[in-house]
C-alpha cells in the first residue's frame, strides 16, 4: 500500500518534472523563431515583408465583456487575413489594466503596441520622455486612414513636447454621457421636459413620489446615482449642470479655475444633499457599484440616470420584458439642463508603440491600423461575420446580438476603431423612430455642448497633489451629501484650499500651459 | 462507560444549540447566493429580494455553461489546483520536516531565513522580472512556481512535525531506513492528517488564484476562473474611459453573477470530502508521543 | 620566540578548527538525506523569495522605470521622510493596527474555541456537518464576499434592511458608516475564516492522547476541567505559533478585503497602509515610495516578531526559531 503510494508520488513528481521542462522548451522555442524572424525582417527584405510575410504584431488592450474574444478566433483570423498580419492580442479586463500596464511598464516588458488609458498620467509621460515609444508624427502622412480617420484636435490634445507618442483612438465628441429619464413616467405625471436644475429637482422628486408608474405602490426613485471612492461616478452631470464646465477646470474670463472653487460645485453638493434627504437619490449612493444602478434604472425601480442613449438596447428588452406595451422612445435623453451638456474631446485613451520595435516594423503597425480602418475589415467588429454574427435581408444587415454578444466581438474596437458621429446615441439594433429621435437630439445637444477646456494641459504640481485633492473632496462631498458633515465644512475646505500653495501652483502651471496654447 | 452526569448533558445540549446557531449564520449567505443563481432574472429585478423564487430559471447556468471561455477556465484552475497542490505539499512538506529535526546543522539559521520572507516582500515588479527572467511569462508554470510555498506553510508545518520524536526516527535507521526513505515510510503516513489539511490550504489557494494570473498570463485562453469572475463580479468604469461599443455589452445581471459564483466555489468544494477522512485519522500521532 | 610560540598556538587552533569542520562535514555526509530533503525547499525560497529582494533597494532610490534599477538614482531616506511627514500618516497607522487588533482579539481566538466546542460533540455526523458548513466561506474569494456584503446588507435593497423593515424595525446603514466599518471587516473574517481556522487545531487535537482524557475523568474533572487541563496544553504549540505569526502580519490587513468595501463615507476608518500602497504605487506608479511605505510595514512587523517570539521563550515555550 505505502509502496504503491510512494510509486505513484514519484511517477506524479517525474511527470511534472518532465511537463514543465517540456514547457520551457516549447516556450523558448517560440521565442526563437519570433526573433528569427524579427531578424529576418530587420535584414533587409523589407519590400518583400509588406506582400510576403504578415507582420507579427504583440497587442495589449482592456476589454469590457465578461469574457474577452476567443484567442484566434475567426474574426481575428479576419482581420490578420485583412491587414496581412499575425496577431497576438492581450487581453486585460478593463478593471486591471492600469495594475497590469503600469507593472509591464516598470518591468520594461512591452508588447508592441498597447493601450495607455490615461496619456496624461506622470508614469505614462515619464516613460515616453525618456523614449519608451514611438513619436509617430513624422509618419502618419504617409496613413490616409490614420490621417483623416482621427480628429487634428486629439492629436493636438496628445501631443507632448511637440511629439505624437500616442495614436488616439477616435470617438464620437457628441452625445457624452448625460441624463435621460422616463418619458412614460413624465406623460403620466402630466410633466414637461425638465430645462433648468430646478425643473429638474421637480422631476426627481415627482418621480419618487407620486407614483410616476402607477401601479399604486410607492416603489419608485428620481435617480439611479452612485459615486466612486475617487470621483463624482454618474452624479458628476449635477455639478456639471450647476458650473458649466466639463472635467475640473473652468475658463472664468480667460483664467482657468478649480471648480472645487466655484460657489456653483457648493449649489450642487446642497442639491444632491437635499436631493438625498428626501430620498431622491439611492440610499446606498455611496456603496453601489455603476451596474447596480443601472438595473434600478432597468427593472423600472428609477426614474432617471446618466447614460449615453447608445446604451439603451439592454435597458429596453429589460423594460419589455417587464412591461410589453414599454415602447424603445420613452427612454429619452435630455437635451440640455440650465443651457448645459457635456461634449466629449474626441478620443479615447490612445495607442502606442513601443520603442523596441524597429522601424520598419513600427511602419507595418501603422499601416495595419491603417489597413484595419478599411470598411471591409472594420465591418468585422460592427457586423461580425455573414451568417453567423448577422445576416441580410432586402439589403439591410440584421444582428444576431447574443451570438455578436457571446464572441464579443465589440471588443475589437477597443484596438482600432472609425469613428461614426451618432455612435454615441444611436445603435443598428434600434428601431427607426428611435434612430430619428436620438439623432435629433444629439443634434440638439450640439449648440449647447461644453468640452472639457483643460484636456492637455500639463501641470507638474498637479501629478501629486491632484489625485490626493480630488479623494479629500470626493469624500466630503460623499459626507456632506449623506448628512454626516455639513455644508459648513465645504466652506472652510474651500477657504482651506484657496490659500492652500499646492493649489496656486497647480492652478498657476495649468493658467501657463492653457494661454501658451 | 461512565455514566454522564447533569452538567455533561447541559454542555452537550448548549454546546449542540450553539454550534447549530453559527452554522446558520454562516449559511444563510450561501443559501441566499444558490437561490438567486437559479431565479429567473426578471423575477429578481422586480423583487430584489428573493428568499424562494417563484420561477426557477437555469437559464444562467446555460449561458455560462455554453460560454467555452468559461469551461476552459474551470479546466485550467483544476490544473493549476491539483498539480499545484501536489508540487506544494512535496516541497514544503520534505523542507518542514528537515527543518523540524535538531541534529539539522543550521537549522536556526534557515528558520530565521524563511521568517524573513514572511515580513519582507519585495513587491511586485521584482518578482515579475524574476518571472520574466526565468521565461515563464504566459506559462501556467508561473503561478504555480510563484505560490509553491511560503513561510507561514513551512514554519507551521515543521510545528506539526516538531511532535514527531527523533527516537521513532532512529528506531527506523536501525531497520536499514535513511533519512529519506524515513521521511516517505513512516513521517508521511504518520502526518496524513496535517497533510491534509494543508492540502486543501494550498488547493483553495490555488483555486482562489487571482492576481498573479492577470500578470503572468497573457493568453486570456490560460486564465483560471477567478480572473473571468473577477471581470464579471467588479464593474469597469467605462464612463470614465469615454468608451464607445457599437454592440454594447451589458454589464451581466445579478443572477448571471452569482450563478458564476456558484460555478465558481462548487469544483473545490468537491474535494473536501475526500480530505476530511483523513482529518480523523490524527490520533496516531499523539499514541507515538508515549 | 614568542612569535614562535603564538604561531604554535596559531596551528593549533588551526588544527582544532579544522577538526571541527571535518567534524561538521562528516556530521553533513551522515546525514545527507535530511539535507537532501530539505535542498528544494531552500533553492525555491532562495530563488523565488530572495532573489527579487533586490528590488527594496528602490525604496531609497528615485526609481524610473525607463532607467531601470540599477541605474535609477539614490536619494537616501527620502521617501521615508515623506510617509512620516505625511498628514495622514497616524490615520492610516491608526487604522491599519485598529482594524488587526479587532482581528486579534475576535477574531484568534473564535477558531480555537470553535474546535474545542467541535471536539466536545460526540455525535460524528452532527460534527461533520458543522464542520463541513463553517469550512464553507473560506472558499469564496473576497469579491465574491463583497458582492454578497452589498446584496445582505445594503441599505435600499439589502436583505438583511428588508427584513428589518419587515419586522418592523428602522433600517440600518451597515455600509457608509464609519462608526462600525472596523467591525463589519472583523465580523467578514470571522465569517469568512473562522470555520476554517478550526482546521489546524482540529488536526492538532486529534493528536491528543485519548488516555489523558479518561485519566482526567477519573480523577473527576468535568469537560470544562479537561478541555482547559488536556486539550489547550497539548494545542498550545499551534497556537503560540499562530500567534506570534500573526503579531508579524499586524501590518496587513487584507488589502483586497479593505479596498473592496471602501467608500468615500467611511474613507477616514477605512484607508490603511495597503490602500495607500495600492493607490499611489500601482495606481499612480510612484514605485519607489510605496517599496518604502511596503519596508516600513515589515520593520515593524520584524520587530513585532522578535518580542513575541522573545516573551514565549521567556515563559518557557518553544517560540517560532
Amino acid at each position: 500500500m505505502l509502496k504503491k503510494a510512494l510509486l505513484m508520488l514519484t511517477v506524479l513528481f517525474l511527470s511534472i518534472l518532465v511537463a514543465c521542462s517540456g514547457n520551457d522548451e516549447e516556450s523558448s522555442g517560440n521565442n526563437n523563431e519570433n526573433s528569427n524572424e524579427t531578424e529576418n525582417e530587420e535584414n533587409g527584405e523589407e519590400e518583400a515583408a509588406n506582400d510576403a510575410d504578415p507582420a507579427e504584431v504583440r497587442i495589449m488592450s482592456h476589454f469590457f465583456s465578461p469574457t474577452p474574444p476567443e484567442q484566434d478566433g475567426e474574426i481575428e483570423q479576419l482581420i490578420e487575413e485583412g491587414t496581412n498580419t499575425d496577431l497576438s492580442i492581450e487581453w486585460v479586463s478593463a478593471n486591471n489594466y492600469e495594475e497590469k500596464f503600469n507593472v509591464m511598464l516598470a518591468s520594461g516588458d512591452l508588447p508592441d503596441l498597447m493601450l495607455v488609458p490615461d496619456p496624461f498620467s506622470p508614469v505614462f509621460r515619464q516613460a515616453a520622455q525618456q523614449g519608451a515609444f514611438w513619436d509617430v508624427s513624422p509618419y502618419i502622412d504617409d496613413y490616409p486612414n490614420i490621417k483623416e480617420g482621427i480628429a487634428d484636435i486629439a492629436w493636438e490634445l496628445t501631443s507632448m513636447d511637440g511629439a505624437n507618442y500616442g495614436i488616439p483612438r477616435p470617438r464620437p465628441s457628441e452625445g457624452e454621457t448625460f441624463f435621460s429619464l422616463r418619458k412614460d413616467w413624465l406623460d403620466n405625471l402630466g410633466m414637461e421636459i425638465p430645462e433648468t436644475s430646478d425643473e429638474l429637482y421637480e422631476v426627481m422628486r415627482a418621480f419618487t413620489h407620486d407614483d410616476p408608474d402607477q401601479n399604486g405602490e410607492d416603489d419608485t426613485i428620481g435617480y439611479a446615482g452612485y459615486v466612486n471612492p475617487t470621483d463624482m461616478g454618474n452624479m458628476g452631470v449635477f455639478e456639471g449642470i450647476f458650473t458649466g464646465a466639463t472635467g475640473q477646470w473652468k475658463d472664468v474670463d480667460g483664467e482657468l479655475i478649480h471648480t472645487s472653487l466655484l460657489p456653483e460645485t457648493r449649489d450642487a453638493i446642497e442639491f444632491l444633499s437635499n436631493a438625498y434627504q428626501d430620498g431622491l437619490i439611492p440610499e446606498d449612493f455611496a456603496s453601489l457599484q455603476n451596474s447596480q444602478a443601472q438595473e434600478m434604472f432597468k427593472s423600472g425601480e428609477a426614474g432617471m440616470i446618466s447614460e449615453k442613449a447608445g446604451a439603451f438596447q439592454e435597458v429596453y428588452d429589460t423594460l419589455k420584458s417587464i412591461n410589453p406595451d414599454f415602447e424603445f422612445t420613452s427612454l429619452y435623453p435630455l437635451p440640455e439642463v440650465n443651457g448645459y451638456n457635456p461634449a466629449g474631446p474626441g478620443f479615447a485613451s490612445v495607442n502606442v508603440i513601443s520603442k523596441s520595435v524597429p522601424e520598419e516594423k513600427m511602419k507595418s503597425i501603422l499601416q495595419m491600423i491603417n489597413d484595419w480602418m478599411e470598411d471591409d475589415v472594420f465591418q468585422l467588429h460592427r457586423h461580425g461575420i455573414e451568417g453567423v454574427h448577422h445576416t441580410v435581408e432586402d439589403g439591410e444587415v440584421v444582428i444576431n446580438t447574443e451570438k455578436a454578444q457571446e464572441d464579443a466581438i465589440g471588443d475589437f474596437n477597443q484596438i482600432v476603431y472609425v469613428s461614426d458621429p451618432y455612435a454615441s446615441s444611436v445603435k443598428e439594433t434600434f428601431p427607426e423612430e428611435a434612430k430619428e429621435l436620438y439623432k435629433e437630439i444629439q443634434d440638439a445637444r450640439e449648440e449647447t455642448s461644453v468640452p472639457d477646456v483643460s484636456l492637455g494641459l500639463y501641470s507638474e504640481t498637479a501629478q501629486t497633489y491632484l489625485p490626493e485633492l480630488e479623494k479629500s473632496l470626493q469624500d466630503l462631498k460623499t459626507k456632506i451629501i449623506l448628512g454626516s458633515e455639513t455644508i459648513e465644512a465645504w466652506d472652510s475646505l474651500v477657504e482651506e484650499l484657496e490659500q492652500d500653495l499646492d493649489m496656486q501652483a497647480m492652478t498657476d502651471e495649468m493658467n501657463e500651459a492653457y494661454q501658451a496654447r | 462507560m461512565i455514566k454522564k452526569s447533569l452538567g455533561d448533558k447541559i454542555f452537550d445540549f448548549s454546546n449542540l444549540i450553539f454550534l447549530g446557531i453559527i452554522s446558520i449564520v454562516t449559511i444563510f449567505p450561501i443559501y441566499y447566493v444558490v437561490v438567486v443563481s437559479f431565479t429567473d432574472p426578471i423575477e429578481y429585478l422586480q423583487k430584489n429580494m428573493v428568499l424562494f423564487p417563484e420561477n426557477w430559471s437555469l437559464a444562467s447556468y446555460e449561458y455560462l455553461l455554453s460560454s467555452g471561455a468559461f469551461v476552459q477556465s474551470l479546466g485550467v484552475s483544476t490544473f493549476l489546483t491539483v498539480v499545484g497542490t501536489t508540487c506544494s505539499l512535496v516541497i514544503t512538506s520534505s523542507f518542514a520536516y528537515a527543518l523540524s529535526r535538531k541534529k539539522f546543522k543550521g537549522r536556526k539559521f534557515i528558520l530565521l531565513l524563511v521568517l524573513f520572507t514572511i515580513l519582507f516582500n519585495p513587491g511586485i515588479i521584482p518578482n515579475y522580472l524574476l518571472v520574466k527572467e526565468l521565461g515563464l511569462i504566459n506559462s501556467l508554470w508561473s503561478v504555480i512556481l510563484v505560490s509553491l510555498s511560503n513561510g507561514w506553510f513551512v514554519i507551521l508545518m515543521k510545528g506539526f512535525y516538531d511532535s514527531i520524536p527523533d527516537t521513532l526516527v532512529e528506531a527506523a535507521t536501525i531497520d536499514g531506513c535513511n533519512d529519506f526513505t524515513a521521511w516517505i515510510k513512516i513521517i508521511l503516513p504518520l502526518s496524513l492528517p496535517s497533510i491534509a489539511a494543508f492540502g486543501l490550504f494550498f488547493a483553495v489557494q490555488y483555486w482562489n488564484q487571482y492576481f498573479n494570473a492577470l500578470l503572468y498570463l497573457n493568453e486570456s485562453s490560460k486564465w483560471p476562473i477567478q480572473v473571468l469572475l473577477q471581470n464579471m463580479l467588479i464593474d469597469a468604469s467605462s464612463s470614465s474611459l469615454g468608451d464607445v461599443d457599437p454592440l454594447l455589452q451589458p454589464p451581466p445581471s445579478e443572477t448571471l453573477k452569482m450563478a458564476a459564483v456558484v460555478i465558481a466555489i462548487v469544483p473545490i468544494l468537491m474535494i473536501y470530502p475526500f480530505l476530511q477522512k483523513h482529518f480523523a485519522k490524527g490520533v496516531m500521532i499523539g499514541s507515538i508521543k508515549e | 620566540m614568542e612569535k614562535a610560540k603564538e604561531l604554535d598556538e596559531l596551528a593549533l587552533k588551526g588544527e582544532k578548527s579544522k577538526s571541527k569542520i571535518k567534524k561538521f562535514f562528516s556530521q553533513i555526509a551522515k546525514d545527507k538525506y535530511l539535507y537532501l530533503l530539505a535542498l528544494p525547499g531552500l533553492i525555491y525560497f532562495l530563488l523565488f523569495k530572495y532573489v527579487p529582494m533586490w528590488g527594496i533597494t528602490i525604496a531609497f532610490k528615485d526609481f524610473s522605470p525607463f532607467l531601470g534599477y540599477v541605474e535609477s538614482p539614490w536619494v537616501g531616506w527620502q521617501h521615508f521622510q515623506r510617509l512620516f511627514g505625511n498628514q495622514d500618516f497616524f490615520m492610516l497607522l491608526r487604522n491599519t493596527l485598529a482594524i488587526s487588533f479587532l482581528n486579534l482579539i475576535f477574531f484568534f481566538p473564535l477558531p480555537i474555541i470553535l474546535s474545542l466546542l467541535l471536539n466536545e460533540v460526540r455525535n460524528q455526523f452532527y460534527k461533520r456537518t458543522v464542520q463541513s458548513i463553517v469550512y464553507l466561506p473560506h472558499f469564496l474569494s473576497w469579491v465574491i464576499i463583497a458582492s454578497l456584503t452589498f446584496m445582505l446588507l445594503s441599505k435600499s435593497e439589502g436583505v438583511v434592511n428588508q427584513l428589518f423593515v419587515f419586522f418592523g424595525f428602522e433600517k440600518f446603514d451597515f455600509l457608509t458608516n464609519s462608526d462600525i466599518f472596523w467591525f463589519l471587516l472583523t465580523g467578514q473574517s470571522v465569517w469568512k475564516e473562522a470555520g476554517w481556522g478550526t482546521i489546524i487545531f482540529l488536526a492538532a487535537i486529534a493528536g491528543v492522547n485519548t488516555e489523558l482524557y479518561e485519566a482526567a475523568r477519573i480523577d473527576g474533572a468535568n469537560r470544562f476541567r479537561q478541555i482547559w487541563h488536556v486539550t489547550l496544553p497539548a494545542i498550545r504549540n499551534v497556537i503560540i505559533i499562530l500567534l506570534i505569526l500573526r503579531l508579524g502580519d499586524v501590518m496587513e490587513v487584507g488589502f483586497e478585503q479593505v479596498f473592496l468595501m471602501y467608500n468615500g463615507a467611511v474613507s477616514e476608518v477605512a484607508e490603511v497602509f495597503d490602500t495607500y500602497v495600492y493607490r499611489v504605487g500601482i495606481q499612480q506608479g510612484q514605485f519607489s515610495y510605496s517599496t518604502a511605505v511596503g519596508l516600513f510595514k515589515s520593520f515593524v512587523g520584524l520587530i513585532l516578531v522578535v518580542i513575541a517570539n522573545k516573551m514565549s521563550k521567556k515563559f518557557g515555550e518553544e517560540g517560532i526559531y
